[in-house]
This record gives structure tokens, C-alpha cells and sequence, in this order.
């Protein structure tokens, strides 16, 4: 193909055609495979990857025998959205010709490579967290549901904790060494699961064989854990688990972990589950707290629960408001302020949007979901330019309609950009 | 006969007005004497909001009978509120009232009847099977969607009992002790002034238990029922939250020792009813409007409008009228055309406005926009394909707009009808939709998107007719550009809308966009109204080609409208039912028939209506 051919190629209106066919065929079945994976899991699957393969799901008619094999594979948002983009650019500089009757099209096309672009640095930028609080409580971090990190506490001095911090997104599928700066101790994750099963070993009724840890709750309780397959379904969550050995800076091993974001913390529900005391060692004199958490964000500011509520219609159980109350308080500069945080009004603070997610304990405790999108303002930019570039073609297009009423003459020809593509010899 | 001619316009817009008029058959009541429209206008709280006595029975009616009248024992057509009556004031009537629909055939064999015989019973005949039936509803499967056919038919049946004893228990407390409620009322007010003056013998001794029983008698009660006919009292706010149900209401008794006058209003109606004493009925009924108005002045215009709303049923009448605008159309093609499409067009009109009068009259009742839930939103869609057509009929003046618009109106309006026969089609909003704002810019403009994407399918489909009776050519250019001008609109406001909707998502949860199922249905009209824009203006298809795409936007847009609520995920996916999804695979199975019917047309033959 010479680049003449190849330009021709990319901006065709054929090629649009196609791609936009494309697009619907992709959000189609980015929408159907939700019912089965949930939003995250098909956002990644479909609109942030390079090809998508939908399976014909085992839950339908014959999913299961004669039906199993059927997969569709389909180019992904990171295909379809830069070639978009690609197409527009060729298009653009191949038919464009300074006329007024055209300055619509420009400004839709400009503001849908800007919405393309935008959409894009969303999907790089943008981080999910959560946030519980119990009324009268306070919080200074937000949690990520998608990530775990393991952390090693230096909790020799009572009511001083020194934070050491390992992302588990560093793991490698087999054993990892980490030798944080400023800790004496050397760790060896054997082993890290995103979504675990936790057992009693009395409580099986077959054996599992003898376990990688030797010291810690998993020891001491006789734990069982096994690999299962990660949920991505709204109602349920991943259990995330990992064993680390421990080492001193010697290199003697001091054993091995059980940790789980399940021993110590807020269930789905908001229920805070202590199953197990905290597991600590003892090593050069000072003591240390191991566990494994969801990754945190500390803010700059810590962020009270006054109250919350949970209004329903009467004589009704459907709901009408929920609200918290909650104060931040920047100790640094000691301000604090209070909103009201409710339904289509969230609470932007520190670069985050808090919004009002879910709630609890007899609405007594109040779960925030958290955004942060650098990108934010891209749709509200291109959006206008598209939609002032639609109202202007429009405008033109009524005004010929117009001027050519009574059914009599030529089809409307409010756009000639494409016209001009098929006399060019896009043929 | 040529004046006859100059005539027909008029002759068939006037025709038209008749026989829609004469389609609205009221249902009359029995018990003729009796003030049946100032019941009517009784206001009840339920559900969240408060309406007249008149939606409460006909929205209860439809949720147990599928159905807003009835039939009594004798097999007479009743108007609903009659069955309120005696649900309210005389529930020993009511319980002989055939008013449960039971359609499952193992159902109805468990009652002892035979599934080809009876599909309508009365209390009376389900009340001996109640040990059975409350053991079988106990281990129906937890999960919805798990349920077999016949647990599903358990668990509605269960809803309608659970609604129908709720309103026994509106009005006035069951049979205790006593003979009827004025009886309790006396015996209770004997009893608070006794135990408020202690010391008075052995008798005054007993009132403190007395006094204990009935209030675990009345907070059962007030658990009971989800009616509250009892307005906020003198000295409260005028707000919802303060109405009281009747068993509320005698709790607030035993600590004032007053009986609150509206109850004790509904008691004496009761004595009159069953007594058949209609003039003492009346006289009752206009002293509790009374008492009612004193303590809450200010809806009580709302409830009668919406009381006079319910009788005038502007969609029937709307969808009478679009079934006429379509025949003129019709019969214009055969002859008399322009007289006949111009009496067609003014019969729209007037259609058209009676469709307004609805949707407005639906925005001053609830006091929100247009669209509130799938009900509404058939209603608006065809409400605004209707005023489209009307603006292309206007411009072209060539019978066919009126004839897609009534089609579309027509169509819109019986899946409303259908999408409403579960109860209140005016239900309260759930919080994470509560905002007017953008209630009336996103999902109006969505809707509007809907619309006009149906309204240029059903263009499509009339082309693709037209081509295979061989319109004349001038007839399929008109329509060309008529489908070409809605499919222009279709984009523009379905981009808007879901640019809106991207806002909306921004401002209360942080994120433009979630991929969600209704996003992503919105955002495929968008592509898709695009991409057949593209094909147009690249010259990639022939007419017919255009139109087959033009006809498969249809599905596209019934998908984002209803499949991605049956779906059951996200933020959007509120109500929608199985029958709902067959039709929607049957309207998608009729859009595919008449996409591949175009492909039957010669080329030579679509060429008729080539571009220059």
C-alpha cells in the first residue's frame, strides 16, 4: 500500500461507517457481559483493551453443551478510539475547505476527538476508592476496593504507630522480595491471592495438606486457604490473602504469615468483622504489626461523621434522601468545615469527589465512594463544542430546508464534506 | 356532491370527536344515590403521596384484578370506588367481592377450582386455604429470580392480599369487642375517662389494663396498613410525614383521650353505608370533607383534579384519536385525498392536545417533570413523535406524516397502558433520581432522543411500504427528506441528552462516565444515528439501503429504552416485566421482517427515488 492509498484509507467515510458499527457492536456486548462481570471487570475487558472476546454465556440456553464454543472476538476501545480519531484527522485535513456552511462539522468533529482524547485520559487517571465511617467517627484515609497492600507497623511505643508499606500490585506470581527502606526486615511474599478461601481446618471434611505458614493466626487457628477465582459481581467482594515470610537483616528467617484483608476489617456490609487479634512479632528489641489491607490514601485532612440519615416516603420503603453530615478538619492550618454530603451532592475535597454511596449499621454508618479524575473537565469542554457545532449545522441545514419547502428540488445537502469524498474518488 | 366534498374535512374531524368521546364509556355505580364523587375526592396518603380515595381504589383494583372495575357476585360491571367503599367502610361485604385474579392453573387447583372456570375469586373462597397457602408463601425461593412460575404466582397473590387487608384496615379497626368502631370509639373513650379519675371503685381499677390492651390492640394496628387517611392534626406542620393511619391514630387516643374527629367520621360513614342510608351517607361524607379541608387546606384542589383526571382518561381518548387519524389516512388514498388528509390533520390536532392535557395534567399532580418512570416515558415519547409529525405534516401536507405520528402515538400509548397496569403509574421517585433539575434536562432530552429515532424508523418503515405499493416517486423523495430531517433531530437530542446525563453522573458521583447499561443504550442511539448520517452523506447506500438503516435504529432504541432495564444492573434498571421482554423480542423480530422485506425491492424499482 503506498501512504497515498493508506491516507485514503484512514480517511474514507467508509472507514467511519465501519467503526461506528464497530463502537455499537462493542458497547452491545460490553453491556450484555455485565450482567455476569459487573461494570469494572467488562470496562477493562472491553473498553480498555486492545480486542475483546465476548463468550456465549454459560447461564443461557445451551451455554453449557452445544453453545460453549461460541466466542466473539471484537476490536477494543483502544482500538476503535484512536483509529476514530485517526480517521477524523485524515478526514479533516483531506476535505476541508474554509466555508462557513462547514463550520458546524468542524466543531463536532473537533469535539469528538477532544471527548476521544478525554475519555482516554479518564480511563488512565482515573482512581475508585471508598470510605466508611461510624457516626461521631473520623477518617483521614480513603481505601481502594481494587488494590491490597501489605503493612508492617513499628508498634513498639504505645500509641505510635510507623507505617511500612508494600503495594501488592508489585507481586510477581511467585515469591517477591521487598526490603522497605528504614525496617530492619526483609520480606519474602511466597505467595499472594487476589480472592482466597479462608477455613478452620476442623471445619473441612477432607484434608488440604499441610499450609505454607508457621506462625500467626493461620498457625495458631490451623487455617486452610485455597485460590478461587476472582468476583467482579456489585454484591460480592474478593477476599484478598498473602503469606510473607519474614527475615532479619541477617537473613534468618523469623517465619512465615498468614495475612488477609478478611481478619481485621469492614465487611461489605459495613459490619466491622475482629475475628483475630492483630499479629505482631518481635524483632531487635521492637515489636511490629504484619497485616494485609486495601491499599490507602491518606488525605490531608481527617473527615468526621456527624450523622447520618436515611429518609423514606411514608408509608413507603422507598427511599427519599440519604445524608451524612460530616466535618473535615485540617489540623495543619486548623480549619475544618461542615457539609451536608446527600444524593447528586457530593463532597469535593483534596482533588476527590466523596459521594454518598451506601450506609449501615442501623444508619449509624455511612459508606462515601471516592473518585478522582484529573480529566474531569475534558467532557464538559468538548461536549460544548460538539453541541454548539450540532446547533449551528442544524441551524444551516433548517434554514435550506427552508428556503426549499414544499417537497419540490434537491435532497438536502447540508453537508457536502462526504459528498465531496465520493467525487474525490473515494470509489 | 361537491359540496358534500368541501365539507369532509369537517365532517371527519367532527365524526372523529364523536366517536372518540363515545369511546370513553364510564362505568356506573350501582348504588346510585349515593355522593360517590365527593368520596372520590376524599384525599388518602399512600405510597409516599397523597391522592384522592378515587386513584386509591383504582390503582389497588389494578394492582389485585388487573383491572380498574369490577364485577360483584352477581357478574355487574362496578366502578372501582364502590369496591373501595365497601373494602373501607364494610370489609364483610368485600370479602364476597371476586376481585383476586389468579392465573396460574396450579394456584387455582389448590383453591378447588378448575384454571378454564374461575379466574377471579373473593376472600371468602381463599380464606379456607390460608394455613395452606401462608405455609407454601413461607418457602417460596428468596431470590426473585429463582422462582418458579407458580412461586411467582404465590408472591402476587401474597402482595394483593397484603394490599387489600391493608385498606380493610384504613378506615376503622377489625371486629373486636364490640359490635362496629362507633361501638369501640365510645367503650374506649369510657374507658380513658375512667382510668384518668382513679379511685372510683373496683371498676375504675381495671381501666389501667384495660387501657394496656388496647394499645397493643392499636400498635398491631398501626403496623399494619400503609393508608393513612388521617390528616395532620391542628397544631402540626401540613406535611406527609404527619398524616396518621388509623391504628396511629388510636395509639395518639389513648394519651389525648379524644378520638380524632375524621376517624370518627369514617365510622358513622361506615354505619351509613351498611345501612344502605344514603342521605345520612352524603350528609357524612361532605361533614369529613369538611373536617378534612379545616386541618389540610391546601392540596385539596390537587386531589380533585387528579380525581377528575382518572375520569377523563386523556390517553384512552388519545389513543382512540390516533387510531382515527390513521383510518382518514387511509381512506384518503382511495379518494377525496386532500379533504380527507386536511379533516385527518385537524383530528390530530385536537388529539395532540388531549395527549398535552394528560402529560400536563400528570406534571401539576405529581408536581415533577414529565418523566418520572417507564410509564411516563411512553407517554412523553409519543407525546413529542406526535408534535414532530405534526411539524412535518404541516410542512409536506402529504397525509403521511399524520399517519406515522398517529401510529407512533398509537403504539406509545399501549405500552404505557401496559407498562401502568401494575398500580400507581405516579409513584414517588427514589432518592438517587430525586432531582428536578436535571430530571428535566437529561431525561427529557434523552426521551426527546427516543422520539425522534422512532418517529424517522416509522418514516423508514412507511417508505419501504410506499416502495413496495409503488408511491409515486415525489411521495418517496417527501419521505426521504422528512426521515432524513427526524434522524437529524434524533441526533442532535440524543447527543445532548446523554451529554446531559454524562453531567448529571459528574455532578453527584464524580465520573462522566460509568459505562452503565442505560449510558451505553443512549450512547449506541447517538452511534447510530450517526453512522446512518454518515452513510447518507457518503452516498453509501441506495434509498431503500438508507431506510433499512433508518428501520434497525427502531431496535436499537428499544433495546436502550427497555433491554437494558431488563438486564438488572446499575443505576437505571428500575421495573420491567417478562412479559414486557417478549414483547420487545416480538417488536424486534417485526423490525428484522421489515428490514428484510426492503431487501425484496428491485434496485431498479427503489431507483424511482434516486438522488440526482
Amino acid at each position: 500500500m503506498t501512504p497515498r492509498a493508506l491516507f485514503r484509507f484512514f480517511s474514507s467515510i467508509r472507514l467511519t461507517v465501519t467503526l461506528l458499527g464497530l463502537s455499537i457492536v462493542l458497547i452491545f456486548f460490553g453491556t450484555l457481559d455485565q450482567v455476569e462481570f459487573g461494570v469494572y471487570h467488562t470496562q477493562q475487558r472491553y473498553f480498555e483493551s486492545f480486542v475483546a472476546v465476548w463468550q456465549y454465556p454459560a447461564t443461557w440456553v445451551g451455554g453449557q453443551g452445544a453453545l460453549s464454543w461460541l466466542a466473539l472476538p471484537m476490536p477494543g476501545g483502544y482500538v476503535l478510539g484512536p483509529m476514530l480519531v485517526v480517521n477524523l484527522l485524515c478526514a479533516h485535513f483531506r476535505y476541508f475547505r474554509p466555508r462557513w456552511s462547514k463550520a458546524g462539522i468542524v466543531l463536532i468533529h473537533g469535539g469528538v476527538v477532544m471527548l476521544l482524547l478525554g475519555q482516554l485520559a479518564t480511563q488512565v487517571g482515573q482512581e475508585e476508592y471508598f470510605m466508611w465511617l461510624d457516626e461521631g467517627g473520623a477518617g483521614n484515609y480513603i481505601e481502594s476496593s481494587q488494590h491490597s497492600e501489605l503493612v508492617v507497623a513499628d508498634i513498639t511505643e504505645p500509641g505510635h504507630r510507623i507505617e511500612t508499606v508494600v503495594p501488592m500490585d508489585l507481586f510477581d506470581d511467585r515469591p517477591t522480595w521487598f526490603e522497605p527502606e528504614g525496617l530492619p526486615l526483609r520480606l519474602e511474599v511466597i505467595g499472594y491471592l487476589r480472592n482466597a478461601g479462608i477455613a478452620l481446618r476442623k471445619d473441612l471434611n477432607f484434608d488440604m495438606g499441610p499450609m505454607l505458614y508457621d506462625r500467626g493466626i493461620g498457625a495458631e487457628s490451623d487455617l486452610v486457604v485455597w485460590k478461587r477465582d476472582p468476583t467482579y459481581k456489585q454484591n460480592e467482594r474478593n477476599v484478598a490473602a498473602a503469606v510473607v515470610r519474614v527475615h532479619g537483616a541477617d537473613g534468618r528467617a523469623l517465619g512465615a504469615w498468614l495475612v488477609s484483608d478478611s481478619f481485621r476489617n469492614r465487611r461489605g456490609d459495613g459490619v466491622w468483622v475482629d475475628a483475630y487479634e492483630p499479629q505482631t512479632l518481635e524483632y531487635g528489641g521492637r515489636r511490629y504489626e504484619v497485616a494485609l489491607r486495601f491499599k490507602r490514601e491518606y488525605l490531608p485532612a481527617r473527615i468526621e461523621l456527624v450523622d447520618f440519615t436515611h429518609e423514606v416516603y411514608p408509608g413507603t420503603q422507598i427511599p427519599r434522601n440519604f445524608s451524612s453530615k460530616v466535618r473535615t478538619v485540617d489540623e495543619a492550618s486548623g480549619t475544618s468545615r461542615q457539609t451536608l454530603v446527600y444524593m447528586n451532592h457530593p463532597l469535593r475535597f483534596a482533588g476527590y469527589t466523596f459521594y454518598q454511596a451506601s450506609f449501615a449499621q442501623g444508619d449509624t454508618a455511612s459508606m462515601f465512594q471516592v473518585v478522582r479524575n484529573p480529566a474531569r473537565w475534558f467532557p464538559y469542554v468538548s461536549s460544548s463544542i460538539i453541541s454548539a457545532g450540532l446547533v449551528v449545522q442544524f441551524l444551516i441545514s433548517l434554514i435550506k430546508f427552508a428556503r426549499r419547502k414544499g417537497g419540490q428540488g434537491d435532497p438536502p445537502k447540508a453537508t457536502k464534506v462526504h459528498a465531496v469524498a465520493v467525487e474525490g474518488g473515494a470509489r | 356532491m361537491s359540496r358534500m366534498r368541501r365539507f369532509a374535512p369537517w365532517l371527519v374531524f367532527m365524526g372523529g370527536l364523536l366517536l372518540a368521546a363515545g369511546s370513553l364509556r364510564t362505568v356506573k355505580p350501582l348504588d346510585v344515590a349515593a355522593d360517590w364523587q365527593a368520596f372520590r375526592e376524599l384525599p388518602a396518603l399512600e405510597g409516599g403521596r397523597i391522592k384522592p380515595l378515587d386513584s386509591l381504589a383504582r390503582n389497588s383494583l389494578l394492582a389485585i384484578r388487573g383491572k380498574s372495575t369490577w364485577q360483584d357476585e352477581q357478574g355487574r360491571r362496578r366502578p372501582a370506588i364502590e369496591w373501595l367503599a365497601q373494602t373501607l367502610l364494610a370489609p364483610e361485604l368485600a370479602a364476597r367481592a371476586p376481585v383476586f385474579r389468579i392465573d396460574h392453573p396450579d394456584l387455582v387447583g389448590l383453591l378447588d377450582r378448575r384454571n378454564e372456570e374461575q379466574k377471579y375469586f373473593s376472600l371468602a373462597e381463599i380464606a379456607p386455604h390460608w394455613d395452606e397457602l401462608a405455609a407454601l408463601v413461607s418457602r417460596v425461593n428468596p431470590e426473585p429470580e429463582l422462582r418458579t412460575s407458580f412461586e411467582a404466582a404465590l408472591v402476587k397473590l401474597g402482595h394483593a392480599l397484603d394490599l387489600y387487608s391493608g385498606l380493610t384496615l384504613a378506615a376503622q379497626p377489625p371486629p373486636g369487642l364490640w359490635q362496629d368502631a362507633l361501638g369501640e370509639y365510645a367503650a374506649l373513650e369510657a374507658i380513658l375517662s375512667r382510668a384518668a379519675a382513679p379511685g372510683m371503685g373496683q371498676e375504675a381499677d381495671l381501666a389501667p389494663q384495660a387501657v394496656a390492651l388496647m394499645h397493643n390492640r392499636y400498635a398491631q394496628l398501626a403496623l399494619q396498613s400503609n393508608v393513612s387517611l388521617l390528616p395532620p392534626a391542628e397544631d402540626q406542620p401540613d406535611t406527609p410525614d404527619n398524616w396518621r393511619n388509623m391504628g396511629a391514630s388510636l395509639l395518639g387516643t389513648l394519651s389525648t383521650g379524644r378520638i380524632d374527629p375524621v376517624l370518627q367520621g369514617y365510622a358513622e360513614l361506615s354505619q351509613a353505608y351498611r345501612g344502605q342510608d344514603w342521605d345520612a351517607f352524603n350528609a357524612h361524607i361532605h361533614v369529613l370533607a369538611q373536617r378534612i379541608e379545616a386541618r389540610h387546606p391546601a392540596p385539596a384542589v390537587r386531589v380533585a383534579f387528579e380525581a377528575l383526571f382518572n375520569r377523563l382518561q386523556p390517553f384512552v381518548l388519545g389513543m382512540t384519536g390516533y387510531v382515527l387519524v390513521f383510518l382518514a389516512v387511509c381512506f384518503s388514498f382511495l379518494g377525496w385525498t386532500r379533504e380527507l388528509q386536511r379533516g385527518a390533520f385537524w383530528l390530530l390536532l385536537a388529539t395532540l392536545i388531549v395527549h398535552t392535557f394528560g402529560l400536563a395534567a400528570r406534571v401539576y399532580i405529581q408536581a415533577l417533570p414529565p418523566v418520572t418512570n417507564l410509564y411516563s416515558s411512553a407517554v412523553f415519547v409519543g407525546w413529542f413523535s406526535v408534535l414532530l409529525a405534526v411539524l412535518l405534516e404541516s410542512i409536506f401536507r402529504i397525509g403521511l406524516g399524520s399517519m406515522v405520528g398517529a401510529i407512533v402515538g398509537f403504539v406509545t400509548l399501549v405500552i404505557a397502558q401496559n407498562l401502568g397496569d401494575s398500580g400507581d403509574t405516579m409513584e414517588m421517585m427514589r432518592a438517587v433520581l430525586d432531582s428536578n433539575f436535571w430530571l428535566t434536562t437529561h431525561v427529557l432530552t434523552v426521551t426527546m432522543g427516543y422520539s425522534a429515532t422512532f418517529l424517522a424508523g416509522a418514516l423508514a418503515v412507511a417508505h419501504i411500504a410506499g416502495t413496495l405499493l409503488k408511491m409515486n416517486p415525489a411521495t418517496g423523495r417527501a419521505l426521504e427528506r422528512m426521515t432524513y430531517g427526524i434522524v437529524c433531530f434524533g441526533l442532535l437530542f440524543s447527543f445532548v441528552g446523554t451529554v446531559l446525563g454524562g453531567i448529571w453522573a459528574d455532578q453527584s458521583w464524580g465520573r462522566f462516565w460509568g459505562w452503565d447499561p442505560k449510558e451505553n443504550g443512549a450512547l449506541m442511539i447517538v452511534l447510530w444515528n450517526a453512522l446512518v448520517l454518515h452513510v447518507r452523506w457518503g452516498r453509501l447506500a441506495r434509498p431503500t439501503g438508507f431506510m433499512q438503516l433508518v428501520v434497525f435504529g427502531n431496535i436499537i432504541t428499544a433495546w436502550s429504552w427497555f433491554g437494558t432495564n431488563l438486564l438488572g444492573v446499575g443505576l437505571h434498571a428500575y421495573g420491567f416485566t417478562d412479559k414486557g421482554a417478549l414483547a420487545l423480542l416480538g417488536f424486534i423480530a417485526l423490525m428484522l421482517t421489515v428490514i428484510a422485506v426492503g431487501y425484496a425491492i428491485p434496485r431498479q424499482n427503489s431507483a424511482t427515488a434516486q438522488q440526482p
